[in-house]
Protein backbone atom coordinates (compact mmCIF):
# COMPACT_ATOMS: atom_id res chain seq x y z
CA UNK A 1 0.00 0.00 0.00
CA UNK A 2 1.35 3.54 -1.07
CA UNK A 3 0.10 5.79 1.69
CA UNK A 4 -0.28 9.75 1.13
CA UNK A 5 -0.63 12.45 3.81
CA UNK A 6 -2.28 15.56 3.42
CA UNK A 7 -2.19 18.98 5.28
CA UNK A 8 -2.94 22.64 5.22
CA UNK A 9 -0.49 23.79 7.92
CA UNK A 10 -2.30 27.21 8.31
CA UNK A 11 1.77 27.93 7.96
CA UNK A 12 2.09 26.95 11.66
CA UNK A 13 5.41 25.14 11.83
CA UNK A 14 4.47 21.87 12.79
CA UNK A 15 7.51 19.76 11.83
CA UNK A 16 7.30 17.05 14.98
CA UNK A 17 3.51 16.23 14.02
CA UNK A 18 4.58 15.84 10.66
CA UNK A 19 7.07 13.61 11.65
CA UNK A 20 5.23 11.44 14.45
CA UNK A 21 2.47 10.86 11.42
CA UNK A 22 4.75 10.31 8.67
CA UNK A 23 6.04 7.96 11.09
CA UNK A 24 3.00 6.59 12.74
CA UNK A 25 1.20 5.97 9.81
CA UNK A 26 4.42 4.76 7.23
CA UNK A 27 3.62 7.54 4.70
CA UNK A 28 5.33 7.49 1.36
CA UNK A 29 4.26 10.75 0.52
CA UNK A 30 3.60 14.35 2.32
CA UNK A 31 1.30 17.20 0.75
CA UNK A 32 1.79 20.09 2.41
CA UNK A 33 -0.19 23.42 1.85
CA UNK A 34 0.50 26.89 3.22
CA UNK A 35 3.71 25.16 4.74
CA UNK A 36 6.47 27.84 5.92
CA UNK A 37 8.56 25.38 6.98
CA UNK A 38 12.19 25.75 5.26
CA UNK A 39 12.62 22.52 3.55
CA UNK A 40 15.91 21.55 5.43
CA UNK A 41 14.37 21.99 8.88
CA UNK A 42 11.17 18.93 7.91
CA UNK A 43 13.61 16.90 6.34
CA UNK A 44 15.70 16.79 9.38
CA UNK A 45 13.12 16.37 11.54
CA UNK A 46 11.61 13.46 8.73
CA UNK A 47 14.75 11.96 8.84
CA UNK A 48 16.01 11.86 12.55
CA UNK A 49 15.93 8.36 13.17
CA UNK A 50 16.67 7.38 9.78
CA UNK A 51 17.01 8.85 6.48
CA UNK A 52 13.81 7.83 4.66
CA UNK A 53 12.82 11.30 3.17
CA UNK A 54 13.18 13.19 0.10
CA UNK A 55 11.61 17.28 -1.01
CA UNK A 56 10.08 16.44 -3.87
CA UNK A 57 10.87 20.01 -5.75
CA UNK A 58 8.57 22.07 -8.10
CA UNK A 59 9.15 23.97 -10.94
CA UNK A 60 6.31 26.61 -10.83
CA UNK A 61 4.01 25.83 -8.09
CA UNK A 62 4.78 27.36 -4.75
CA UNK A 63 1.99 26.73 -2.77
CA UNK A 64 2.50 23.18 -2.39
CA UNK A 65 5.25 21.28 -0.64
CA UNK A 66 5.75 17.19 -1.58
CA UNK A 67 8.01 14.86 0.70
CA UNK A 68 8.49 11.75 -0.53
CA UNK A 69 10.07 8.09 0.45
CA UNK A 70 11.55 8.09 -3.02
CA UNK A 71 13.81 10.47 -5.26
CA UNK A 72 12.38 13.23 -6.98
CA UNK A 73 12.42 11.40 -10.46
CA UNK A 74 9.64 9.04 -9.41
CA UNK A 75 7.06 11.46 -8.99
CA UNK A 76 8.05 14.54 -11.78
CA UNK A 77 5.47 17.66 -12.38
CA UNK A 78 3.56 17.02 -15.55
CA UNK A 79 1.49 20.75 -15.55
CA UNK A 80 1.79 23.17 -12.93
CA UNK A 81 -0.19 26.39 -12.36
CA UNK A 82 0.36 28.35 -9.10
CA UNK A 83 -2.23 26.48 -6.80
CA UNK A 84 -1.94 23.37 -8.93
CA UNK A 85 0.75 20.53 -9.21
CA UNK A 86 0.03 17.12 -11.34
CA UNK A 87 2.67 14.67 -10.62
CA UNK A 88 3.33 11.48 -12.87
CA UNK A 89 4.41 8.61 -10.01
CA UNK A 90 6.15 6.06 -11.35
CA UNK A 91 6.89 3.76 -9.26
CA UNK A 92 9.13 0.56 -10.36
CA UNK A 93 6.72 -2.26 -10.61
CA UNK A 94 3.70 -0.77 -9.58
CA UNK A 95 0.81 1.05 -11.28
CA UNK A 96 1.80 4.63 -12.19
CA UNK A 97 -1.18 7.14 -11.44
CA UNK A 98 -1.00 10.93 -11.86
CA UNK A 99 -1.36 12.61 -8.22
CA UNK A 100 -2.67 16.18 -8.52
CA UNK A 101 -3.10 18.48 -5.46
CA UNK A 102 -4.55 21.38 -5.25
CA UNK A 103 -4.87 24.27 -3.06
CA UNK A 104 -7.77 26.79 -3.99
CA UNK A 105 -8.71 30.11 -3.11
CA UNK A 106 -10.10 31.19 -0.01
CA UNK A 107 -13.83 32.01 0.22
CA UNK A 108 -12.78 35.15 2.14
CA UNK A 109 -11.22 35.87 -0.95
CA UNK A 110 -13.75 33.76 -3.82
CA UNK A 111 -16.95 34.00 -4.20
CA UNK A 112 -18.98 30.32 -5.17
CA UNK A 113 -19.43 31.21 -8.49
CA UNK A 114 -15.92 32.01 -9.05
CA UNK A 115 -14.60 29.41 -7.48
CA UNK A 116 -17.45 26.85 -9.52
CA UNK A 117 -15.73 28.11 -12.49
CA UNK A 118 -12.48 27.79 -11.20
CA UNK A 119 -13.08 23.83 -10.60
CA UNK A 120 -14.05 24.30 -14.63
CA UNK A 121 -10.52 25.33 -15.30
CA UNK A 122 -9.15 22.44 -13.19
CA UNK A 123 -10.71 19.64 -14.78
CA UNK A 124 -9.52 21.19 -17.71
CA UNK A 125 -6.23 20.92 -16.70
CA UNK A 126 -6.55 17.03 -15.48
CA UNK A 127 -8.05 16.33 -18.65
CA UNK A 128 -5.35 17.25 -20.55
CA UNK A 129 -2.73 15.40 -18.27
CA UNK A 130 -4.39 12.63 -18.30
CA UNK A 131 -4.66 12.37 -22.17
CA UNK A 132 -0.82 13.39 -22.26
CA UNK A 133 0.21 10.56 -20.22
CA UNK A 134 -2.28 8.44 -21.92
CA UNK A 135 -4.47 7.23 -18.63
CA UNK A 136 -7.27 8.44 -15.90
CA UNK A 137 -5.52 6.76 -13.23
CA UNK A 138 -5.91 10.11 -11.47
CA UNK A 139 -6.24 11.15 -7.65
CA UNK A 140 -6.99 14.82 -6.91
CA UNK A 141 -6.49 15.46 -3.22
CA UNK A 142 -5.98 19.13 -1.52
CA UNK A 143 -7.94 22.33 0.06
CA UNK A 144 -10.58 22.97 -2.37
CA UNK A 145 -11.89 25.28 0.21
CA UNK A 146 -15.17 23.89 -0.84
CA UNK A 147 -17.90 21.58 0.17
CA UNK A 148 -18.52 18.41 -1.61
CA UNK A 149 -21.90 18.97 -2.21
CA UNK A 150 -21.35 22.65 -3.63
CA UNK A 151 -22.01 23.29 -7.54
CA UNK A 152 -18.04 23.27 -9.00
CA UNK A 153 -17.37 19.62 -7.14
CA UNK A 154 -20.75 18.09 -8.01
CA UNK A 155 -21.20 19.95 -11.62
CA UNK A 156 -20.44 17.79 -14.11
CA UNK A 157 -18.20 20.33 -16.08
CA UNK A 158 -16.55 20.75 -12.66
CA UNK A 159 -14.76 18.09 -10.57
CA UNK A 160 -17.58 16.05 -11.42
CA UNK A 161 -17.37 14.22 -7.96
CA UNK A 162 -20.01 12.16 -6.82
CA UNK A 163 -20.85 10.38 -3.39
CA UNK A 164 -21.45 7.03 -4.43
CA UNK A 165 -19.01 4.61 -5.91
CA UNK A 166 -21.55 2.56 -8.23
CA UNK A 167 -21.93 6.01 -10.28
CA UNK A 168 -18.65 6.49 -10.48
CA UNK A 169 -17.61 3.56 -11.47
CA UNK A 170 -19.91 4.19 -14.95
CA UNK A 171 -16.73 5.95 -16.03
CA UNK A 172 -17.96 9.02 -17.67
CA UNK A 173 -21.68 10.69 -18.22
CA UNK A 174 -22.93 12.95 -20.98
CA UNK A 175 -24.70 16.02 -20.51
CA UNK A 176 -26.13 18.02 -23.83
CA UNK A 177 -24.01 15.67 -26.12
CA UNK A 178 -20.80 16.13 -23.99
CA UNK A 179 -18.66 13.43 -22.30
CA UNK A 180 -17.67 14.50 -18.69
CA UNK A 181 -15.32 11.80 -16.63
CA UNK A 182 -16.24 11.38 -13.14
CA UNK A 183 -14.34 11.41 -9.95
CA UNK A 184 -15.64 9.26 -6.89
CA UNK A 185 -15.69 11.62 -3.55
CA UNK A 186 -15.38 9.18 -0.42
CA UNK A 187 -16.04 12.40 1.44
CA UNK A 188 -19.38 12.66 1.35
CA UNK A 189 -19.11 9.33 3.62
CA UNK A 190 -17.10 11.06 6.18
CA UNK A 191 -19.53 14.03 7.11
CA UNK A 192 -21.26 14.53 10.35
CA UNK A 193 -21.12 13.18 13.52
CA UNK A 194 -21.86 9.65 12.28
CA UNK A 195 -18.46 9.30 10.73
CA UNK A 196 -15.54 8.02 12.31
CA UNK A 197 -13.70 10.62 12.80
CA UNK A 198 -14.31 14.28 13.14
CA UNK A 199 -17.21 15.65 11.38
CA UNK A 200 -15.33 17.30 8.95
CA UNK A 201 -11.74 18.94 8.32
CA UNK A 202 -12.14 22.91 8.93
CA UNK A 203 -14.38 24.73 11.17
CA UNK A 204 -15.57 28.02 10.74
CA UNK A 205 -18.39 29.40 13.28
CA UNK A 206 -19.77 32.98 11.42
CA UNK A 207 -22.37 34.98 12.77
CA UNK A 208 -24.76 35.00 9.40
CA UNK A 209 -27.82 32.64 9.12
CA UNK A 210 -26.08 29.85 6.90
CA UNK A 211 -23.30 28.11 8.59
CA UNK A 212 -22.16 24.58 8.42
CA UNK A 213 -19.73 24.86 11.54
CA UNK A 214 -17.87 21.85 9.62
CA UNK A 215 -16.64 22.08 6.25
CA UNK A 216 -15.11 19.53 4.66
CA UNK A 217 -12.21 21.70 2.82
CA UNK A 218 -9.98 19.22 2.22
CA UNK A 219 -10.65 16.40 -0.28
CA UNK A 220 -9.54 13.44 -1.91
CA UNK A 221 -11.13 12.33 -5.01
CA UNK A 222 -10.35 9.47 -7.40
CA UNK A 223 -10.90 8.82 -10.59
CA UNK A 224 -13.08 5.13 -11.12
CA UNK A 225 -9.80 3.93 -13.00
CA UNK A 226 -8.56 3.44 -9.37
CA UNK A 227 -11.47 2.73 -7.63
CA UNK A 228 -10.31 -1.50 -7.41
CA UNK A 229 -6.91 0.26 -5.86
CA UNK A 230 -9.10 2.48 -2.98
CA UNK A 231 -10.93 1.28 -0.17
CA UNK A 232 -12.89 3.54 1.85
CA UNK A 233 -11.09 2.12 5.03
CA UNK A 234 -7.72 3.57 3.64
CA UNK A 235 -9.18 7.41 4.49
CA UNK A 236 -9.06 8.85 7.47
CA UNK A 237 -9.15 12.28 9.28
CA UNK A 238 -6.92 12.72 11.72
CA UNK A 239 -7.18 14.53 14.89
CA UNK A 240 -4.05 12.89 16.82
CA UNK A 241 -0.77 11.95 15.72
CA UNK A 242 -0.36 9.65 18.66
CA UNK A 243 0.58 12.23 21.24
CA UNK A 244 -1.08 15.67 20.04
CA UNK A 245 -4.33 15.98 20.02
CA UNK A 246 -5.61 18.05 17.08
CA UNK A 247 -8.57 19.17 18.46
CA UNK A 248 -9.47 21.79 21.46
CA UNK A 249 -10.30 20.02 24.51
CA UNK A 250 -12.66 23.07 25.57
CA UNK A 251 -14.54 23.55 22.10
CA UNK A 252 -13.99 20.12 19.86
CA UNK A 253 -12.61 22.11 17.19
CA UNK A 254 -9.30 22.24 15.37
CA UNK A 255 -6.97 24.06 17.90
CA UNK A 256 -4.74 26.61 16.05
CA UNK A 257 -2.18 26.49 19.11
CA UNK A 258 -0.89 23.23 18.56
CA UNK A 259 -1.87 21.91 15.57
CA UNK A 260 -3.94 23.65 12.48
CA UNK A 261 -7.16 25.21 11.44
CA UNK A 262 -7.82 22.53 9.48
CA UNK A 263 -7.36 18.61 10.17
CA UNK A 264 -4.67 16.38 7.89
CA UNK A 265 -6.10 13.55 5.85
CA UNK A 266 -3.89 10.41 5.11
CA UNK A 267 -5.45 7.61 2.38
CA UNK A 268 -4.15 4.77 0.98
CA UNK A 269 -3.92 3.29 -2.18
CA UNK A 270 -2.99 -0.19 -3.32
CA UNK A 271 -1.08 0.44 -6.51
CA UNK B 1 -24.46 47.07 -62.03
CA UNK B 2 -24.86 48.77 -58.47
CA UNK B 3 -21.83 49.32 -56.21
CA UNK B 4 -23.20 47.75 -52.66
CA UNK B 5 -19.51 48.36 -51.39
CA UNK B 6 -19.40 51.33 -49.06
CA UNK B 7 -18.75 54.39 -50.31
CA UNK B 8 -15.36 55.25 -48.14
CA UNK B 9 -13.40 52.13 -46.78
CA UNK B 10 -11.70 51.99 -43.52
CA UNK B 11 -8.17 53.11 -43.99
CA UNK B 12 -6.63 52.56 -40.76
CA UNK B 13 -5.59 48.98 -39.70
CA UNK B 14 -7.42 47.26 -37.53
CA UNK B 15 -5.58 46.44 -33.63
CA UNK B 16 -3.97 43.00 -33.88
CA UNK B 17 -5.96 40.92 -32.59
CA UNK B 18 -4.50 40.08 -28.66
CA UNK B 19 -3.79 36.03 -29.70
CA UNK B 20 -1.46 37.65 -32.58
CA UNK B 21 0.71 38.90 -29.82
CA UNK B 22 0.77 36.57 -28.14
CA UNK B 23 1.96 33.77 -30.55
CA UNK B 24 4.10 36.02 -31.58
CA UNK B 25 5.98 35.95 -28.49
CA UNK B 26 5.18 32.60 -27.38
CA UNK B 27 7.05 31.81 -31.02
CA UNK B 28 10.50 33.53 -29.46
CA UNK B 29 10.79 31.47 -26.60
CA UNK B 30 11.80 28.07 -28.26
CA UNK B 31 14.40 30.50 -30.00
CA UNK B 32 16.33 31.17 -27.16
CA UNK B 33 16.51 27.93 -25.46
CA UNK B 34 17.18 25.54 -28.50
CA UNK B 35 14.06 24.70 -28.53
CA UNK B 36 14.12 22.29 -25.19
CA UNK B 37 11.77 25.17 -23.22
CA UNK B 38 9.41 26.75 -25.53
CA UNK B 39 5.62 28.80 -24.88
CA UNK B 40 2.53 27.65 -26.58
CA UNK B 41 -1.28 29.61 -26.85
CA UNK B 42 -4.22 27.51 -26.65
CA UNK B 43 -7.86 28.76 -26.99
CA UNK B 44 -10.07 27.87 -24.63
CA UNK B 45 -13.77 27.58 -24.01
CA UNK B 46 -14.73 30.32 -21.50
CA UNK B 47 -17.28 29.42 -18.62
CA UNK B 48 -16.40 32.91 -16.94
CA UNK B 49 -18.62 35.63 -18.36
CA UNK B 50 -20.54 35.60 -21.98
CA UNK B 51 -19.25 38.94 -22.40
CA UNK B 52 -15.97 37.91 -22.30
CA UNK B 53 -16.12 34.75 -24.92
CA UNK B 54 -12.59 34.67 -25.98
CA UNK B 55 -9.62 33.03 -23.57
CA UNK B 56 -6.44 31.79 -24.48
CA UNK B 57 -4.31 30.47 -21.80
CA UNK B 58 -0.64 30.88 -22.02
CA UNK B 59 1.57 27.86 -21.15
CA UNK B 60 5.43 27.27 -20.94
CA UNK B 61 6.20 24.20 -21.96
CA UNK B 62 9.41 21.67 -22.26
CA UNK B 63 8.88 18.46 -24.33
CA UNK B 64 11.78 16.81 -23.56
CA UNK B 65 10.27 17.11 -19.66
CA UNK B 66 6.55 16.56 -20.78
CA UNK B 67 6.23 19.28 -18.36
CA UNK B 68 3.94 22.62 -18.74
CA UNK B 69 3.12 25.79 -16.79
CA UNK B 70 -0.10 27.65 -17.02
CA UNK B 71 1.52 31.39 -16.78
CA UNK B 72 -1.99 33.25 -17.49
CA UNK B 73 -5.36 33.49 -18.74
CA UNK B 74 -6.45 36.16 -21.18
CA UNK B 75 -10.10 37.05 -21.68
CA UNK B 76 -11.47 39.51 -24.26
CA UNK B 77 -14.92 40.20 -25.90
CA UNK B 78 -16.22 39.98 -29.64
CA UNK B 79 -13.76 43.32 -29.61
CA UNK B 80 -10.26 42.83 -28.73
CA UNK B 81 -9.92 44.88 -26.28
CA UNK B 82 -9.92 45.74 -23.30
CA UNK B 83 -8.26 42.21 -22.46
CA UNK B 84 -8.08 40.90 -18.52
CA UNK B 85 -5.22 38.62 -17.68
CA UNK B 86 -6.22 35.82 -15.06
CA UNK B 87 -2.45 35.19 -13.82
CA UNK B 88 -0.03 33.39 -11.54
CA UNK B 89 -0.28 34.58 -8.20
CA UNK B 90 3.82 34.93 -7.82
CA UNK B 91 4.09 36.67 -10.84
CA UNK B 92 1.26 39.21 -10.16
CA UNK B 93 3.14 39.77 -6.90
CA UNK B 94 6.04 41.03 -9.17
CA UNK B 95 4.31 42.90 -11.94
CA UNK B 96 1.43 44.73 -9.52
CA UNK B 97 2.56 44.58 -5.81
CA UNK B 98 -0.44 46.71 -4.68
CA UNK B 99 -3.58 44.88 -6.12
CA UNK B 100 -4.41 41.74 -5.95
CA UNK B 101 -7.29 42.15 -9.08
CA UNK B 102 -6.42 40.71 -12.36
CA UNK B 103 -4.97 43.28 -15.16
CA UNK B 104 -6.48 44.33 -17.78
CA UNK B 105 -5.79 46.28 -21.06
CA UNK B 106 -7.53 49.22 -22.61
CA UNK B 107 -4.95 49.18 -25.92
CA UNK B 108 -2.46 47.25 -27.51
CA UNK B 109 0.11 49.62 -26.06
CA UNK B 110 -1.42 48.31 -22.72
CA UNK B 111 -0.80 44.64 -23.36
CA UNK B 112 2.05 44.74 -24.45
CA UNK B 113 3.35 46.43 -21.79
CA UNK B 114 1.97 44.42 -19.29
CA UNK B 115 3.11 41.23 -21.25
CA UNK B 116 6.40 42.86 -21.15
CA UNK B 117 6.71 42.49 -17.55
CA UNK B 118 4.94 39.07 -16.58
CA UNK B 119 7.47 37.63 -19.58
CA UNK B 120 10.53 39.40 -18.03
CA UNK B 121 9.32 38.94 -13.99
CA UNK B 122 11.61 36.97 -11.69
CA UNK B 123 9.05 34.24 -11.51
CA UNK B 124 9.07 33.34 -15.11
CA UNK B 125 13.11 33.36 -15.38
CA UNK B 126 13.13 31.27 -12.63
CA UNK B 127 10.78 28.51 -13.99
CA UNK B 128 12.62 28.40 -17.52
CA UNK B 129 16.10 28.43 -15.34
CA UNK B 130 14.83 25.38 -13.78
CA UNK B 131 13.20 23.16 -16.63
CA UNK B 132 16.66 24.30 -18.41
CA UNK B 133 18.65 22.70 -16.05
CA UNK B 134 15.95 19.73 -15.61
CA UNK B 135 16.14 19.11 -19.70
CA UNK B 136 20.01 19.37 -19.31
CA UNK B 137 20.33 16.79 -16.90
CA UNK B 138 17.83 14.68 -18.16
CA UNK B 139 19.86 14.61 -21.69
CA UNK B 140 23.46 13.67 -19.72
Amino acid sequence: MTAFLFWNLNAKPRSEIIANLARRHDVDVIILAECSIPPVVLLSELNRFETLYHYSEQVACSEIELYTKFPGSFIRPIHEEDRLTVRHMQLPGLLDILLAVVHFPSKLRWSGDSQAFECHELAGSLKEAENRVGHSRTVLVGDLNMNPFETGVVSANGLHGVMARKIAEKGTRIVRGRQYRFFYNPMWSLLGDASPGPPGTHFYGAAEHTCYFWNMFDQVLIRPALLDRFSNMDLKILDSDGRTRFLSPRTGNPDTKVASDHLPLIFKLSL
Amino acid sequence: MIDLWPQELPTELAPRAPVTILKEQAALLGKKTENIVEASVRLEKSWREEKRPFVYDFHIVSKPLNYSYKVFSLYHGFEPYPVTFSLDRDILEEVSPRSDEDLSAGSEEELLSILSRILQSEKIKKVIATMLAYAKAEAV
